[in-house]
């Protein structure tokens, strides 16, 4: 007497492991990348830490006084039209600022970024340990 | 209850195919994506009225080529960091950018200018050109010219003029423009008719005029002003082209209209068309070997091609459509555009010097006299919009069309220039 052959119903959920991890080591690999704005060194907080969220524009100040629109190269008065024709664009605009860069400099961009009709302004720190 | 379920399921579906039907999605072709331009400069550092001509001529030029779109948004004048404006183009997703100023200096006027592939990092254009207010706009073109043959690998079209008869009911006069409509100079003024105009060479050409009641073919020199009549001995509206050191013309002679050559005193040298037929608007190829024509010997016009060279017969091009007329052959002798009417509405069409890939290139009302820029690849042609005719400027690859010059009566005989120096 022949044997009934059973199928086999259940759904082969390996290869499906698989492609999700991989996925997962990319995202954990390339999501620190994504931050934007050019890496330099924020100063420290206890109180608490600014949220950026993508619809934010990062301006960021490197230790030699040099600015930057996310990641690319600026003079002030570049800066002024890139405001002036983006500024519908963007929630808020984030400045990320060397610590060693003077207080002067900051607030003469925070005047600038104003004066093109921005109201919120933040500045990004780093958490304290 | 299984009837039930497979009757609902049915419903369902018919429902949802039957909404499926109204949708009708509109896929524009990806080959029509322009190219995004950064447009610049010429506004920090440059006087307003230097700014707003170079500005224009810049604008108007990158509208009618048909492959750009522009952005007016961000200023840097010549002295900007090239990385500054290289990284601002990226955040702003633009494929090039045109910057520059402007300076007066007695009466020239010193453009200085940078073009930058944005993508690759490279400097396409960086040049200081010494210009004055009459050729300010030719400065403008140069720069479209040069990014239009950096991105496609031939030159812009943009340095010719274009040669065009406009006047009212009355009288009609020679005028020139630029490639982009900008310019018009009045060449004649003769109170008469005069029509058909042709280049014939960098600064001669040719045109019809009634100025002596009978028409008349003059050769005229637009920089030293010689004018001289050409031939006279016709009664018929036509025009005279270029034959090697000579003028190709069709007239009436022994009954019937065929096309001659004859030399500056109008004195008949040859004839390139023997037929009992009405054989008119010739147009050579570039080594003037081959002759395209327009001849009714089958009935009705159509365009005809001969090999000149070896006095073979002439083969017919069209078959379709019971008008084809005015063929012009682009300047590097590949293909021929014409104007075809069918049931009353005009098309510019396209095909290769052998007949074949007849493309409809455009429709419109009233369509005529098509010629070829020197790239081979744009068609001044004249037109009819509403109640006023035009000027278009039509890009034979994507078939896009613009409007270069916009007035109440242009007449047929439009012709533009090879590159001007």
């Amino acid at each position: 007497m022949r044997r009934k052959r059973k199928t086999f119903s259940d759904i082969n959920i390996t290869p499906l492991v698989d492609v999700m991890l991989v996925l997962l080591v990319i995202f954990m690999v390339t999501t620190p990348m994504l931050v934007k704005g050019i890496k330099v060194n924020l100063p420290k907080t206890h109180s608490g830490t600014t949220k950026i969220s993508k619809k934010d524009l990062i301006i960021s100040i490197d230790k030699n006084g040099n600015y930057f629109i996310d990641k690319a190269p600026t003079t002030l008065e570049a800066l002024k039209d890139y405001l002036k024709a983006h500024k519908q664009e963007f929630k808020s605009v984030i400045i990320k600022s060397d610590k060693t860069v003077e207080y002067g400099t900051v607030v003469h961009l925070i005047d600038i970024i104003k004066s093109e009709g921005i109201g919120r302004v933040g500045l990004a720190t780093q958490p304290g340990k | 209850m299984k009837k039930v379920l497979i009757v609902l399921f049915m419903l369902v579906l018919f429902t949802v195919s039957s909404q499926a039907d109204t949708f009708q999605l509109n896929i524009s072709n990806p080959q029509y994506k322009p190219i995004n331009v950064g447009l610049w400069g010429f506004v920090k550092n440059t006087p307003p009225d230097i700014s707003k001509r170079l500005l224009k001529t810049l604008k108007l030029d990158l509208e009618l080529s048909g492959i750009f779109s522009y952005d007016l948004t961000q200023h840097f004048s010549y002295e900007a960091p090239q990385r500054v404006v290289s990284g601002i183009a990226k955040l702003d997703k633009l494929d090039y950018v045109i910057y520059g100023d402007a300076e007066r200096n007695g009466k020239s006027i010193i453009v200085n200018v940078m073009v930058l592939d944005i993508l690759k990092n490279y400097v396409i254009l960086q040049k200081t050109y010494v210009a004055n207010r009459y050729s300010l706009d030719w400065v403008a073109n140069k720069i479209i010219d040069t990014l239009i043959g950096y991105i496609t690998g031939a030159y812009g079209p943009f340095e010719s003029k274009i040669l065009f008869a406009m006047g009212n009911t009355k009288t009609s006069d020679i005028y020139i423009c630029d490639f982009n409509g900008e310019n018009t100079v009045r060449i004649t003024n003769w109170h008469t008719f005069n029509i058909l105009p042709k280049w014939v060479g960098q600064d001669s050409i040719t045109f019809l005029s009634y100025r002596y009641g009978k028409p008349a073919i003059f050769l005229y020199n637009i920089f030293n002003g010689n004018l001289k009549k050409l031939f006279s001995a016709s009664n018929l509206s036509i025009s005279a082209v270029r034959y090697q050191n000579y003028f190709a013309i069709p007239f009436n002679r022994y009954g019937s209209v065929n096309i001659y050559v004859i030399n500056q005193h109008g004195r008949v040298l040859r004839q390139l068309t023997n037929d009992p037929s009405i054989n008119v608007s010739p147009s050579f190829t570039p080594d003037y070997s081959q002759m395209v024509f327009v001849s009714n010997r089958d009935g009705s016009p159509q365009i005809y091609i001969k090999n000149i060279s070896l006095f073979s017969s002439a083969q017919r091009l069209t078959f379709d459509g019971k008008y084809n007329s005015s063929p012009a052959v682009s300047p590097d002798g590949k293909k021929i555009a014409y104007i075809s009417i069918q049931n009353g509405t005009t098309y510019l069409k396209v095909m290769n010097i052998d007949g074949s890939n007849d493309t409809v290139i455009m429709k419109g009302d009233s369509l005529d006299s098509p010629s070829w820029s020197y790239d081979s690849r744009y068609i001044a042609l004249t037109g009819r919009l509403g109640n006023e005719n035009v000027i278009y400027i039509v890009n034979t690859l994507n078939k896009q069309y613009f409007i270069a010059k916009k007035t109440k009566l242009i007449y047929n005989g439009l012709s533009v220039s090879s590159k001007i120096e």
